[in-house]
């Protein structure tokens, strides 16, 4: 059966389904279940070779999987051959991520192992039916955002920047700069399009997490392993901005003074993910 | 404190005309030079008091290239000005900035320029004369600059910063 026999109007139909069952020993759904119209509509054809196109694949389905299966017995060389590549990157960036997110969580342990917040959470355990370690997994953090830019995409000019470290806003402007000029640079090295950009990139636990717009350029530094609520939130922020101040981007010459008000938005983004607020999410 | 306004410059010439130097003796605490090599540009600032208001200046000093078709025109998007830079010991560099001048003329033809003619401590050995000026001098303003001494170079940057600065710009912050 062929599939313009399938594509056939309504009517036609009838005649062919019978033999076609007759034919076909491995058919596990009876034809008889395909609701076909009395009198074919203007697309009734079109309907029923679609119906008939699901019950096909339905019943050929069983087959398929033991002809796979068997290949796989006989065969797994060809099939790990052509998986190895892709398990080996999905492998290697896991262990890597966990690897970082252990780092962190040993850092953030060792530097304070004697404070109050220690010896709190050592009362919960005794007087909870939690464990120690767990109570401290919990409490171990995943990820902080340190600091986030704001940059205008043309120019490459800083807009507003927040920072946990004051120190930082000092070379935050040759920072913003260099970033765009990065950016740039990838694009016109891999020959990308105007609207491709580099997302992030990532070196001894510290990742840059990018995200533009037409017009703008918002860079966080996240130490640790940045979560999806951190990445969502740069998405978010990205959106409001560029609708909220999208006349002042395009009219931007220089004068970051409209901009100042984003300051609090920015400072908002500067979030600490733990164990805990992870927890909290997923309940 | 008056309010204060960024502008991105950037530094085009050939191969060893004194931009680097330049920047240097202009600008302290400049970004590893590491990376005009490796990114093709490197990026320094400065801030400059003028009456109105200050201006800080990210100045991105471009790779020299001899051919503008090396040139990432990427780099020079938003720019605000340009200072070209030519050897005054050596007469191509200057037909190369022409050339340049004319080919970012076609992509961005209002922005405010400069033609340094550097190594002005040199000038006995200057290939450049008065007639190959002529030209060039119709077309964009002229500094003899000299990064070893510093002859002019304050000047130049200063004279490019008070061309970006729009007549709007001045008089919004006289109104400020």
């Amino acid at each position: 059966m062929s599939a313009t026999d399938l594509k056939q109007p309504a009517a036609a139909l009838p005649r062919r389904l019978p033999d076609a069952r007759s034919t076909t020993t491995f058919v596990s759904t009876p034809v008889e279940s395909i609701s076909l119209p009395q009198a074919a509509p203007p697309d009734g054809g079109r309907k029923v070779g679609k119906a008939s196109d699901r019950q096909l694949g339905h019943a050929l389905k069983p087959a398929i999987e033991q002809v796979v299966l068997d290949t796989l017995r006989e065969n797994p060389k060809v099939v790990i051959d052509i998986v190895y590549p892709v398990l080996g990157r999905v492998i290697r960036k896991s262990i890597t991520s966990a690897l970082q997110a252990l780092v962190a969580s040993i850092e953030s342990q060792a530097a304070d192992v004697f404070s109050f917040k220690r010896l709190k959470w050592r009362w919960q355990a005794l007087t909870s039916d939690r464990s120690y370690a767990e109570i401290v997994l919990a409490n171990s953090v995943i990820c902080s955002v340190d600091e986030v830019l704001l940059i205008h995409r043309e120019t490459g000019l800083l807009l507003v920047h927040a920072s946990r470290d004051p120190e930082h806003a000092r070379d935050a402007d040759l920072v913003s700069s260099m970033l765009t000029a990065i950016e740039d640079f990838a694009r016109d090295s891999f020959d990308l399009d105007a609207d491709d950009s580099l997302s992030s990139f990532s070196m001894a636990g510290q990742t840059v997490l990018i995200r533009t717009s037409p017009m703008m350029l918002i860079a966080a530094a996240v130490a640790g392993n940045p979560t999806s609520k951190v990445n969502d939130m740069l998405d978010e922020v990205m959106e409001q901005l560029h609708s909220d101040y999208h006349d002042d981007l395009g009219n931007f010459s220089g004068d970051v003074e409209p901009f100042i008000s984003i300051l609090p938005v920015l400072e908002a983004c500067l979030t600490t993910e733990t164990g805990q607020t992870q927890h909290e999410q997923t309940n | 404190m008056s309010k204060q306004i960024k502008k991105k410059i950037c530094l085009i010439g050939s191969f060893g005309v004194g931009k680097t130097s330049l920047v240097s003796k202009y600008v302290k605490g400049i970004f590893s030079e590491k990376y005009l090599s490796t990114v093709g540009v490197m990026i320094s600032q400065k801030a400059i008091q003028l009456p109105d208001c200050e201006v800080l200046l990210m100045v991105w000093d471009l790779a020299g290239e001899d051919d503008f078709q090396g040139l990432r025109l990427s780099f020079i998007k938003g720019a605000s000005g340009v200072l070209f830079v030519a050897d005054g010991t050596r007469s191509e560099t200057l037909q190369l900035t022409q050339q340049h001048i004319d080919r970012l003329g076609e992509f961005y033809s209002d922005i405010p320029t400069l033609l340094l003619l550097n190594k002005a401590d040199l000038k006995d050995r200057w290939e450049i004369t008065d007639a190959h000026l002529n030209d060039v001098e119709s077309r964009v303003e002229v500094f003899h600059t000299s990064a070893k001494t510093g002859e002019n170079v304050e000047d130049a940057f200063s004279r490019i910063t008070e061309m970006m600065i729009s007549p709007e710009e001045r008089a919004m912050e006289a109104f400020l």
